[in-house]
């Protein structure tokens, strides 16, 4: 029987799930440099982040960190081990870009142990990054994202920013920045510095979109973002209609979103940001009201989006000191339970990743 | 649709082409259903396409199939549902039939049997060992057993 043109053969891998690749890394020689090659693996990120985003939640249960994927059909969370040897079992997840998590096995009675990695879980690929010149005592000292200036056989790259800045009355007035790339495999401090006036400490969660790193600012309804491409800061003031306490930012659809809580009214909204830099770029696109649920609205914290078309996780706090996970359609109204008790909300991180086998390893990739 | 009014028009006559196969057998398909086919409506437009058309690398069994694909294909009124239980039915076969599928959607260059086959083949693979790919695919580049050992040892996770 005649084998299939290369071609073909190519076409038929890039529609398998990334772990069938990796095995069929040892398939053959050709197969091998097929699979690592810049162009497959480019090939292979365009066909599946166009198929939608799949998300990761990261929670603590009994004092250990557990990964789960979010599985739409059945509600539940398919357990994932990216298997560190993180200290006493624990670890938590910075932030996700391209099909790449970065992740810290952050220690909060000593920080000065910490470790970062970069994790690809497509492939289960790691790798331990080195230690920054200076570590932080909060783990919002570090930002992660994709720099997609190509060049010299590159798809980009991959940065962590490293932040530490005085809390207080000297806030903004003092700090260090400095950036690990992974094409570099080395961190370097710039001169850039945090924006003045921004206490760290408001600072929510983070958010990797386009070349940016967004963080939610609680204090007065802006958002702070790293341009990993300039390696400069800035600041966007959200416009007044949504002064709300931001909760949460995450990706909806490919957009920036924020879930925000306005007291007041006793619900929440839903924001979009359908184009970056107009001048009315934000959007309503839901309100949630919890007022039908059976416990109180304080009661529920978002996670964020779940899954492309409206379904956000939910941290529920139960009367008797329980924390379990819920689902929430945004369509429909319905809370869905997903029978899995978590530490608590804190520890709770739920991040976007598409498949990808972009390798952590060779910073060369090969090209052919 | 009502039978009467059309019945009493003649019917419209089809235009024909043929197409012969690497062990010599004539198929009639018509002109429309052919258009599926890149490589046809190409020898269609340059009017190559009034004598028998040989296809070398393809044989009888497999062409009669691929014609059957451009007619169902090429049926007006067919809705999508039920298209694709044809379809699934249409590609229920073994691997090495699909691979003749895809060899000759690729020459023939009909991209909906390409994708179909290649899609089914994709479903087929995804949970086989590099063994059974090696024999499937008739791959004679494999690595030395030392070789194979290592690369399997780096991504031992993906044969759990």
């Amino acid at each position: 029987m005649a084998g299939l043109p290369d071609e073909i053969t190519a076409d038929i891998l890039l529609r398998l799930p990334a772990k069938s690749l990796v095995r069929f890394r040892c398939v053959c020689k050709s197969w091998n440099s097929l699979l690592a090659s810049t162009s497959f693996v480019e090939a292979y990120r365009d066909r599946w982040s166009k198929s939608g985003d799949r998300y990761l939640l990261k929670y603590d249960t009994n004092g250990s960190s557990r990964v789960g994927i979010y599985e739409l059909g059945s509600h539940s969370l398919a357990s994932l081990d990216p298997s560190f040897n993180a200290n006493n079992g624990r670890y938590e997840i910075v932030s996700s870009s391209n099909g790449i998590v970065c992740l810290s096995t952050y220690d909060e009675n000593d920080y000065t142990g910490s470790e970062i990695f970069l994790w690809n879980p497509s492939t289960n690929e790691r790798r331990r990054l080195p230690r920054p010149h200076f570590l932080v005592s909060e783990l919002i000292g570090f930002g992660f994202g994709f720099d997609p200036s190509s060049g010299g056989g590159h798809l980009g790259d991959f940065k962590v920013v490293n932040v530490r800045t005085e809390s207080g009355f000297f806030m903004g007035r003092c700090s260090q920045v400095e950036v690990y790339s992974l094409r570099r495999n080395s961190w370097k401090p710039i001169s850039e510095a945090f924006p003045c006036g921004i206490d760290p400490e408001c600072l929510g969660n983070q958010v990797a979109f386009r070349n940016f790193v967004c963080w939610s600012y609680q204090y007065d309804a802006s958002l702070v973002l790293f341009d990993l491409v300039e390696e400069v800061f800035h600041r966007m003031v959200l416009p007044l209609s949504m002064r709300a306490v931001t909760e949460h930012i995450s990706l909806f659809d490919g957009c920036l979103s924020l879930i925000a809580w306005k007291p007041s009214c006793h619900s929440r909204e839903v924001w979009i940001m359908k184009e970056f830099g107009t001048v009315e770029p934000w959007t309503k696109l839901y309100t949630i009201d919890l007022s039908s649920a059976s416990s109180a609205l304080s009661q529920y914290s978002p996670l964020g989006f779940a899954d492309s078309r409206g379904i956000i996780l939910f941290v529920r706090s139960s009367s008797s000191g329980g924390q379990q996970l819920v689902s929430y359609d945004v369509e429909t109204a319905r809370f869905e339970e997903l029978g899995v008790e978590v530490d608590s909300v804190r520890s709770c991180r739920l991040v976007a990743y598409t498949q990808s086998l972009v390798s952590l390893m060779n910073t060369q990739t090969t090209n052919s | 649709m009502s039978s009467s009014s059309s019945s009493s028009l003649p019917p419209c006559p089809k235009k024909m082409i043929t197409l012969k196969s690497s062990d010599g057998e004539t198929f009639q398909i018509e002109e429309t259903a052919a258009l599926q086919s890149k490589t046809l409506e190409n020898m269609i437009d340059e009017n190559c396409a009034s004598t028998p058309i040989p296809l070398r690398s393809i044989n009888g069994k497999i062409l009669a199939k691929v014609v059957e694909f451009c007619n169902k294909h090429a049926e007006v009124g067919v809705d999508a549902e039920s298209l694709h239980a044809w379809d699934a039915e249409f590609v229920n076969v073994e691997y090495t039939t699909l691979f003749d599928y895809i060899l000759a959607a690729n020459f023939l260059e009909i991209p909906t049997l390409l994708d179909l086959a290649s899609g089914v083949v994709g479903d087929m693979i995804k949970g086989k060992t590099p063994d059974e790919i090696r024999k499937m695919f008739n791959i004679n580049d494999a690595f030395s057993p030392e070789e194979e050992e290592e690369v399997r040892r780096a991504n031992q996770w993906a044969f759990e």
